[in-house]
């Protein structure tokens, strides 16, 4: 889902989602086989505006329209972008 | 004005592009932008290949670009191109990769100075070889642990305090709310079978006082700010209590400072933002780094000329 214009670890290692960029989602959590760690993630906290070079981290949501590929089917979608480094 | 002139690959308003722009205009060097958003609306291009490699020029809003006359790129997250909303999604998906790679063969045959070159920036987001290469540079890095047996992460988070972390998928979106995968303590008692999905990354947890985002760039530039923060939360990841941090610029060990110039040498970068935890003893240690990680608020905050040393970096003058 990154589409960054020139690079993408998907390029190199099709390892799945850079995780950054990410479709916007309506499923709830499954009952078995969720990953672990994603029981860990929490509601953001709010970041301290700075001024023109603000956002140290910031969740936006972006409503672009975008695709993924399920079970063979191309759906449309959404996707929300958030830096957080 | 000099001869040199610095391709902008950012978004217009990106706050460290901006930044490093003025820096460059300082030192009477032409910041060419090209917002890789504004293809193919406000912008064109035509390349030609001949003996020395590409040739062309890109034409925007600001005015036209020859490749001959860039003497380095700086690379700071550009954003998707765009393409009219009339296009079908194969139709957008095909201009979209015919773009990207046309764009990214010709600007990555250029032969010029980068901050930092795409090929080397996707290598060094993968979290795994960031620590592998920090640890034969000479960092201490915390112990870790990367699996998805349960019982190899139940041992480990018994041996000491523990944390657990996303190894790059920190965004989480699933029932209409976004969450995010902040640095985690975990006890022994909470490591469940699920952990056996995927892979898991456990570290010790620091006991750190403080602490530190550095900016090392290849020309061996080096600027260091001390995070503080008097909750336990901002100590535990600064991320989540912005508001109470607090900034100092700080100086660097002589074998930090030695190892983030191995680092950036051994991955082919020329800018690292590296994140450390300090400890009591004044042990720094390497958490990460983000090759294009965010420090402009590091400026602001504290006044740490660090797009002049990404300039300079730019401009090929070494610290």
């Amino acid at each position: 889902m990154n589409e960054s214009p020139l690079v993408s670890p998907r390029d190199r290692f099709p390892l799945g989602l850079p995780g950054h960029v990410v479709p916007v989602s309506a499923e709830p959590p499954t009952e078995t086989g969720r990953p672990w760690g994603m029981c860990h993630a929490v509601s953001p906290s709010p970041v301290q505006t700075m001024g023109k070079h603000e956002k140290p981290t910031s969740t936006k949501s972006a409503p672009r329209q975008t695709s993924y590929t399920d079970d063979s089917k191309t759906r449309s979608d959404t996707v929300t972008e958030t830096v957080t480094d | 004005m000099s001869e040199q002139t610095v391709l902008m690959l950012a978004e217009k308003d990106d706050a460290e592009a901006v930044y490093v722009s003025n820096a460059l205009d300082r030192r009477g060097v032409r910041g060419a932008w090209f917002d890789t958003a504004s293809f193919p609306r406000d912008a064109d291009a035509s390349f030609r290949v001949r003996e020395g490699g590409w040739s062309g020029e890109i034409t925007t809003a600001d005015g036209s670009l020859r490749l001959e006359d860039i003497s380095a790129v700086y690379y700071r997250q550009p954003q998707p191109f765009t393409f009219p909303d009339t296009l079908s999604e194969p139709e957008r998906r095909f201009a979209t990769v015919e773009a990207r790679f046309g764009f990214g063969g010709v600007f990555m045959s250029l032969p010029v100075r980068w901050v930092s070159h795409p090929g080397r920036l996707a290598d060094a987001e993968y979290r795994p070889l960031q620590m592998a290469t920090a640890a034969r540079c000479g960092f201490s890095v915390p112990m870790s642990l990367l699996t998805n047996r349960p019982d190899d992460a139940r041992d480990f988070a018994r041996a000491g305090r523990a944390v657990y972390k996303a190894t790059m998928h920190k965004l989480i979106s699933e029932d209409n709310h976004v969450k995010l995968i902040y640095t985690t303590p975990v006890a022994p008692s909470a490591i469940d079978e699920r952990v056996t999905t995927t892979l898991h990354l456990f570290q010790s947890n620091i006991p750190k006082v403080h602490d530190v985002r550095l900016i090392a760039t290849g020309g061996e530039h080096m600027h260091a700010v001390a995070i503080h923060s008097d909750t336990e939360a901002g100590r535990q990841d600064f991320r989540a209590a912005y508001d109470t941090l607090t900034y100092k610029n700080t100086s660097v060990p002589p074998d930090v400072a030695r190892a983030c110039h191995g680092y950036l040498r051994a991955l082919g970068l020329g800018l690292g933002v590296f994140d450390f935890a300090v400890t009591g003893d004044g042990t720094w240690w390497f958490l990460e780094c983000g090759p294009g990680s965010q420090w402009a608020w590091l400026q602001e905050e504290t006044g740490a000329p660090i797009a002049d040393a990404i300039a300079d970096t730019l401009m090929g003058v070494d610290a």
